[in-house]
């Protein structure tokens, strides 16, 4: 009896200590996240997208069009920034744009301009289109690991419980 | 005594089916093993067939013989309700002989449809030339319009809201950490 009771307390126990840490699994797999090169900043990928052919980056933000073809669907993204969940976010605006193939039909219905998306891929060069009247030049990837965003999951973002003790002072 | 028993079954009933859209007699013509790969692989085998596909409107077009859906399927929940509405395996077309106004049939609503199969149909989709299974449709169902599981239902008035206005975290500097939308 007193055993069983050992046994239910550490089961308690345990269950509460995981539980806070279940919420919060990656979107992108861990091990195509070892190999992202995380010295590329997108500033320098942009200047010389050549330089880094062959590197697997991460990027993520808007979609501006995905548009399909044959055996691909074409996406044009407005980079942002990416907090620790990976998660594009649009507060620190947006350093420029890149293109990333994906193999396979996705549906434009879905992946619909200004919707958030985070992907790993591997540097294939850059493509020189028009915008407006001028030409843009964008890094290419090639797409490994694609993850569409919600809009819950903006939302249910920040942890339920906050520890911190703190002087509030409204500005 | 005995109509007030009468009228609590009926209500028990009847709220039993609430949740269906399409009717039993049309549920009844359906092969529950159809599946929607199948019949975007091969639409022409499944001609004059009762199939029930669901998912949400991409455009509908007006047309002289009558209202034409461009919809892309998800699946359904028991209540042939459309769920998972970012995971779609493509698209489908289904006429309405009727009008259907397309400023209410409009892109992103959830639709259910009932139809007959009639075969398949090639338009241009970005470049690619896709083949759409092609029905006609004889029961619909749009469903309302849904807000995101996370909505503020206070926004942007936050009276009722227990901590107003004494939350730090409402005020601009701020507001981005649990507003990220506004």
């Amino acid at each position: 009896m007193n055993e069983l009771k050992w046994k239910s307390l550490i089961t308690v126990f345990l269950l509460l200590f995981i539980s806070p840490f279940v919420g919060c699994s990656p979107v992108i797999p861990q091990a195509t996240l070892q190999q992202v090169d995380k010295s590329i900043s997108f500033e320098a990928l942009q200047q010389n997208p050549d330089l880094y052919r062959g590197k697997m980056v991460l990027l993520g933000g808007d979609i501006i069009e995905a548009k399909n073809e044959p055996s691909r669907t074409v996406f044009v993204v407005l980079a942002r920034t990416l907090d620790s969940r990976n998660r594009p976010l649009e507060k620190y605006g947006s350093k420029g744009r890149f293109i990333f193939y994906q193999p396979g039909f996705l549906d434009p219905a879905i992946y619909r301009p200004d919707r958030k998306i985070s992907v790993a891929g591997v540097v294939v060069g850059q493509e020189v289109r028009p915008l407006g009247d001028i030409t843009y030049k964008y890094p290419v990837i090639e797409n490994r690991v694609l993850y569409l965003w919600t809009e819950d999951d903006y939302y249910k973002s920040e942890p339920a419980i906050h520890f911190g003790i703190g002087v509030g002072v409204g500005l | 005594m005995k109509n007030y028993i009468l009228v609590l079954t009926t209500i028990l009933l009847l709220s039993g089916c609430a949740g269906q859209v399409i009717s039993t007699d049309t549920l009844a013509e359906i092969d529950p093993q159809q599946s929607f790969l199948d019949i975007l692989k091969s639409p022409l085998a499944y001609k004059g067939s009762t199939v029930l596909l669901g998912g949400v409107i991409v455009k509908a077009t007006n047309k002289s013989e009558g209202t034409l859906l461009e919809v892309y399927q998800t699946m359904l929940n028991r209540n042939q309700k459309p769920i998972n509405i970012d995971d779609s395996h493509g698209r489908f077309l289904a006429l309405y002989k009727g009008f259907l106004d397309s400023e209410v049939y409009r892109s992103g609503r959830r639709v259910t449809i009932a139809g007959v199969v009639q075969g398949e149909e090639t338009m241009k989709l970005g470049e690619v030339n896709y083949r759409y299974p092609y029905l006609i449709i004889k029961e619909i169902n749009l469903f309302q319009e849904e807000k995101p599981i996370g909505y503020d239902p206070y926004y942007p008035y936050h009276y009722g809201y227990p901590w107003y206005p004494y939350d730090p975290w409402l005020y601009p500097r701020y507001r981005h950490r649990y507003y990220p939308y506004n």
